[in-house]
């Protein structure tokens, strides 16, 4: 209730500034509404880069829930992605059935290695976990161009990416939302990022694993002294955070292009730090939240071309005012305020009773 | 205006938080120049009161009349007008200032004699401090920066503070919680000093020893009334202890431990260069000596708090019922049947801003799980069964353990350590901030699972607990064992000459 509040009150304060700029708040209402669920392949687009979120929100949620800050949520996933693309050129014979299954193997592998490093490092040697993370990414970033460089360049394409994967790796066959957005890239991993925030509720909600890392993240020394493996169990937080955050391999390589291009992600990871932090770290309100940015993302696309004062970095402007003021009204107290500001005239009431 | 020798005088006040009541008509008064204990059960609403008094809360209903004149203590700074001052639990005093600069920080410009643009009359400061702290018999080295300065000092602070800025109310909250039992002596000793200068002391406490040694009146809460007002000669520690909690009360009778040792192992050995000693199954070990003097050590190479390395415990051998323990980590060490009570339960024992059921569950995790999954109906039942054993007041389990106070949040976190049978158990402080009901609940505990057979080792700085539980006490002075008496040698005074370092 107060987050919905909230979240209106910063898109009332973001069209508000609009205005500033010289154009009609209600203009860019539609620009933004016309552009995210105008037409099947808009609202399929919108639902891919949700999709995407989902993963990074609940790679950051579920670290936060063991008291580290996964800024490297980036890096994980842009090492995943190429382990699937790469999976998928170097098995090209790898029978159908288990291709796709193979290559999110690797994915989730490599993303799940991509974090626990920071990860045991962090657990056995004291080293900040934002720190590393954050270095991470950019040597995740310098080796993937390597990669797709050298050993994997695609030769027909200007851009810089890999070959296709052969077709046995991707989600084809059985892939029923793709079927019902036409050719938008949303694919059949929306099911599964549904399906995967699912289980990181019951993870944390009813099982001894999930019970252990949130206990760590809330008084790690209590938890030691009690007996919970409490390195351990960072370690292993950071390695599923970096697993979830390579999930989006699933997403970007099986389920639509079927490569690896440089570039693809449009700050997923990041952006994965709000959508964990406007849920408050619940993985059932991750889903919203992912696709409420993704609608923002979506949306503010056709502002650059719709416009003619607005530019696309409105998109950022606009979350970060509904960040803002989702936290701001979390932490107002409304009985405060009430009893502020009217108590005045409630006494007054008694005082004439009283006479 | 019909009694003028009253100083304080609460006329029928009440207040509440939302829907709890922490004090309802609540009427007393206080005289000039006395010592007035303000007594009763965690949650009683002393605070409450007196928060009032020194403006950080208003009340609802009632008034309250200085020297025969109503006044309205709307915040601090019109109780310090008035003369009051108040000494919190947790001092408010900032690391590395000097105390002289603390003293000045609270001075008003009028009495500072001075303007912006001068230098501080510093030197003629510290000459009047120090002639004030002397006459009181507590001197303090006014230069060093304050966090140097043990606790004991940084009280004494915080009192010649309000002396100096002629405050004549002195409200003091649960002064001697953070002193040792030699220091509260002396400190109760001051405080007779301070009343001779004329002043008038509220002291919120619970412990009654102190009330019966220096208070000249008291006034008993509970459940935010008062119960009974009037010169201390009124009571005895019993009836006093009976108004405190509404029932009458019996003192908890300790019996030798009835347990029959079936082996001869030890329940725990504890081998170091300098600390040797044992612990036999069924025993209550006590440890006594002043704080610092080796406690926390001889507890962190049993259990080790976070990441220390095995090479320090090199030299150390620690078994538990023949078992070797200091080379294992603390999940095979808990498994193998060490209990433990943290000296600070809410930094090492619990979660805070945890539910009461997940704290109920720290550590007991995998005898409430099947298949990695918690068995949360089996974890209700034996949560609320515990509860029922322990006399843990609480609304429902998912409220948050901030919720409780302090003596049900250590009820809880003892019944959770006690939920399975152990071989050992270390007890630092168990009653630390404990009221009287909940310390004799948790003794009964302590000597029913000796019974059983677990060994405990209390490490307690209260003698008197040490003296009613123990079956046999040692003496820590400086990191080392410095003797040891059997429960029939027990005696205050030589055990108190031991923990301060003299050999007889």
């Amino acid at each position: 209730m107060k987050a919905f509040f909230g979240f209106t009150l910063g898109l009332a304060l973001c069209l508000g500034l609009t205005a500033f700029a010289g154009e009609s708040p209600l203009h860019i209402l539609m620009i933004i509404f016309k552009s995210a669920f105008g037409t099947t392949y808009d609202l399929g687009l919108t639902l891919f880069y949700a999709t995407s979120l989902v993963f990074t929100g609940l790679s950051v949620c579920l670290a936060f829930h063991a008291g580290l800050f996964n800024i490297g949520a980036e890096g994980q996933l842009t090492v995943a992605t190429l382990a699937a693309a790469a999976t998928g050129l170097l098995f090209p014979n790898c029978p159908g059935v288990i291709a796709p299954l193979l290559a999110c193997v690797a994915a989730l592998a490599a993303g799940g290695i991509w974090g626990a490093i920071p990860g045991w490092l962090k657990a056995y040697r004291g080293s900040h976990e934002v720190v590393v993370t954050m270095m991470m990414n950019f040597i995740a970033s310098g080796v993937t161009s390597y990669f797709v460089l050298n050993t994997f360049r695609s030769l027909d394409s200007q851009n810089p990416e890999t070959k296709l994967i052969p077709t046995q790796f991707m989600f084809r066959d059985f892939d029923f939302v793709k079927l019902a957005f036409a050719d938008s890239p949303a694919n059949i991993t929306l099911v599964i990022a549904i399906l995967v925030a699912i289980g990181i509720w019951f993870l944390l909600r009813k099982t001894v694993f999930g019970f252990e890392l949130k206990m760590t993240g809330k008084n790690e020394m209590a938890s030691e002294l009690s007996g919970i493996s409490s390195k351990k169990i960072k370690v292993w937080a950071m390695a599923l955070s970096g697993a979830l955050a390579g999930m989006v391999a699933l997403n970007e390589v099986m389920g639509s292009s079927g490569k690896f291009r440089m570039g693809f992600s449009a700050d997923y990871g990041f952006v994965g730090i709000a959508v964990a932090l406007l849920a408050r770290n619940n993985p059932i309100g991750i889903l919203l939240s992912a696709f409420l940015f993704a609608v923002l993302q979506k949306g503010a696309a056709d502002l650059d071309m719709e416009t003619q004062n607005i530019t696309r970095d409105f998109a950022k402007v606009l979350q970060a005012v509904i960040i803002f003021s989702v936290v701001a009204v979390q932490y107002f107290d409304f009985k405060k305020f009430r009893s502020k500001f009217f108590s005045r005239s409630i006494s007054s009431k008694k005082d004439r009773e009283k006479i | 205006m019909t009694t003028t020798s009253s100083l304080i005088e609460f006329k029928e006040i009440s207040k509440s938080f939302g829907s709890k009541i922490a004090n309802e008509n609540v009427t007393f008064s206080v005289q000039t120049g006395t010592i007035h204990a303000i007594v009763g059960e965690n949650g009683a609403g002393k605070s409450t009161i007196m928060k009032m008094l020194f403006g950080l809360y208003e009340p609802d209903q009632g008034e309250i009349f200085l020297n025969g004149i109503k006044v309205q203590i709307k915040n601090p700074a019109i109780a310090k007008n008035y003369g009051i001052g108040m000494v919190h639990q947790h001092f408010m005093l900032a690391g590395p200032i000097s105390a002289l600069d603390h003293v000045i920080l609270e001075m008003t410009p009028e009495s500072l004699d001075t303007n912006a643009f001068l230098p501080l009359p510093r030197s003629q400061i510290r000459y009047k401090l120090e002639s004030l702290a002397s006459s009181l018999q507590m001197p303090v080295d006014w230069n060093s920066p304050i966090e140097k300065l043990p606790v004991g000092i940084q009280q004494r602070i915080e009192i010649l503070k309000l002396l100096f800025n002629n405050s004549d109310i002195l409200i003091l909250d649960e002064p001697t919680a953070v002193l040792t039992p030699q220091e509260i002596d002396e400190f109760l000793s001051r405080l007779q000093k301070i009343r001779a200068h004329g002043k008038t002391i509220l002291l919120i406490t619970h412990k009654l020893k102190e009330v019966f040694s220096v208070a000249d009146t008291i006034t008993v809460f509970r459940k935010g009334q008062v119960v009974r007002t009037g010169p201390v000669t009124q009571w005895n520690e019993t009836t006093l202890a009976e108004d405190m909690i509404g029932e009458p009360f019996h003192e908890l009778k300790v019996s030798a431990s009835k347990f029959a040792p079936q082996s001869s192992e030890f329940a725990l050995e504890f081998k170091t260069p300098k600390i040797n000693f044992t612990l036999k199954q069924g025993e209550i070990l006590g440890v006594a000596g002043v704080e610092g003097n080796g406690q926390s050590q001889i507890i962190q190479q049993i259990i080790n708090p976070l990441s220390r390395p095995l090479s320090e415990r090199k030299d150390c051998e620690v078994y538990l019922n023949g078992k070797l323990i200091s080379k294992m980590t603390n999940r095979d060490i808990r498994a193998a049947g060490l209990g433990y009570l943290a000296e600070d339960r809410h930094s090492k024992a619990s979660c805070i801003n945890s539910s009461l059921f997940e704290n109920f569950l720290l550590g007991q995790q995998n005898h409430f799980q099947k298949w990695g999954l918690i068995k949360s109906k089996a974890l209700k039942e034996a949560f609320t069964e515990a509860c029922k054993k322990f006399d843990v007041q609480f609304q429902n389990g998912r409220q948050m353990l901030s919720e409780l106070s302090g003596g049900n949040q250590q009820k809880l976190v003892i019944a959770r350590e006690l939920l399975k049978p152990l071989k050992a158990l270390i007890a630092a402080h168990p009653t630390r901030g404990v009221d009287i009901q909940a310390i004799k609940k948790i003794h009964q505990s302590f000597l029913e699972i000796r019974d059983e057979g677990t060994g405990i080792l209390l490490i307690s700085s209260e003698l008197e607990e040490l003296m009613k539980l123990s079956d046999r006490i040692v003496v820590l002075f400086r990191g080392e064992i410095v003797k040891e008496f059997k429960r029939s040698d027990f005696n205050d005074k030589a055990i108190g000459a031991a923990m301060a370092g003299f050999k007889s």
